[in-house]
């Protein structure tokens, strides 16, 4: 068997999803119409379908009471002319993060941690600041986040004023804690370190999640928490590992590397968000530092983080405990 | 915890690194990693090179077909969809998937 995708089938099945929504989507069971793969005895096929996903899904002598009690909320599959999927499953909103954010963590934090907000003072955006590391060589105190947070230019000089809160959450040259030192984007790693100066105090720490205990190696099946500046702390479960990520940097190609891939740890739950960049995920039991985030999808909800061991050594730091 | 044998995980990269040298720099590939194969939301223990694709690019080129093998040297390929983006508040600063 092949794996194949064909869009000319793609296009069919978005047009049956839209003739789907028009006959559904008011239909009080229907939480989403989508378009996906069939679902069958557990397993993924490779069949395409019009998905409808509904709050409820009885089978068998159940749904026949159900047809008999509710005729207007019975789903027709054979209106719909391409094959359908119903997927028992309910999306419920979430405005912050996993509902949780109890800390507003766009202030001025003093002492810094992991987990709040960071960025350059060139760019007006805001990414999460990961936590404070060392120079592996001179013992120098450093923040480390992202290169696309910290640097997120090829023109970027080093000694470029890094502020927390970053320049989204109001951030200001008043508020420098760092001048940007090196990155690892030669090696394939979005991330980057600043020189602390002196003007707050530091801990090692994730906010909401407690000390960082030390890196290790991230595994298939490790259930991961981090500390994000815009969903806060979620959880999520390792499911992919050895991920290559080609990505355009304005115009420059880069093939990030030692990509772990994270899934929601319970269904449908939010693992991440933009403004997370730079946050460290920790093994949920030992709160050692396996992953640093840097990319997320919200269909179907992943979030994509490197090997904190091939960051560290990337960068030349290493975790101060 | 998914345990594979030292074994296993050297074959199925040099399977992944093989994959990635023929599709990583596709534009509707977003990622080539080693993982498992999900089924209904819930994580199986079955592992696979997983080749996950921007669906948006192939919407926007419909003549084009991708056809991926079915296994690399004995191990599993696997499709699913990915269209990741940097999140930093900005979407990344002047960067995107590419």
């Amino acid at each position: 068997m092949m794996c194949a995708l064909k869009p000319s089938e793609i296009r069919s099945a978005r047009a049956a999803r839209d003739l789907a929504s028009a006959l559904y989507l008011r239909n009080p069971r229907v939480t989403l119409v989508d378009v996906g793969l069939r679902i069958t005895e557990g397993e993924l096929t490779d069949e395409l379908a019009v998905r409808l996903h509904v709050s409820q899904k009885p089978v068998s002598f159940e749904f026949e009471s159900f047809q008999d009690r509710h005729p207007g909320l019975v789903i027709e599959k054979e209106r719909i002319p391409f094959p359908v999927d119903i997927v028992e499953s309910t999306y419920p909103l979430q405005w912050n993060g996993n509902g949780q954010q109890t800390v507003n963590r766009s202030g001025i934090f003093d002492p810094l941690r992991g987990g709040i907000s960071v960025s350059n003072e060139w760019f007006y955006n805001y990414g999460t600041l990961g936590g404070v590391v060392k120079d592996a060589d001179t013992g120098d105190e450093m923040v480390l986040s992202n290169w696309h947070v910290l640097v997120g230019s090829a023109y970027a000089p080093k000694g470029l004023r890094i502020v927390q809160p970053g320049c989204g959450d109001g951030g200001r040259p008043a508020n420098t804690i760092a001048f940007l030192e090196r990155d690892g984007m030669n090696q394939g790693i979005d991330a980057a370190v600043a020189r602390l100066n002196s003007a707050r105090a530091w801990v090692n720490d994730e906010l909401e999640i407690g000390d960082v205990a030390d890196v290790a190696e991230p595994a298939i099946g490790m259930h991961v928490i981090k500390s994000g500046r815009a969903s806060a702390v979620t959880e999520g479960v390792i499911d992919g590992l050895y991920g290559e990520y080609p990505i355009d940097y304005g115009g420059l190609s880069r093939k990030i590397k030692h990509v772990c891939h994270i899934v929601p740890a319970t269904n449908k739950r939010e693992v991440s968000r933009g403004g997370d960049s730079g946050s460290w995920w920790l093994d949920r039991d030992t709160h050692q530092a396996v992953a640093l985030h840097f990319a997320g999808a919200n269909d179907p909800e992943s979030a994509l983080a490197m090997d904190m061991r091939h960051v560290f050594e990337a960068l030349g730091v290493t975790l101060i405990l | 915890m998914t345990t594979q044998d030292a074994g296993f995980w050297d074959k199925a990269r040099r399977a992944r690194d093989k994959l990635a040298a023929q599709f990583v720099d596709h534009p509707a590939v977003s990622l080539i990693d080693i993982g498992t194969v999900h089924a209904e939301g819930q994580r199986t223990d079955r592992l696979a090179i997983r080749i996950h694709l921007r669906d948006t690019w192939l919407l926007a080129h419909p003549q084009h077909t991708l056809n991926f093998p079915d296994q690399v040297d004995g191990i599993l390929v696997a499709v699913l969809g990915g269209n990741y983006r940097l999140e930093d508040d900005g979407g990344g600063a002047g960067t995107t998937g590419a």
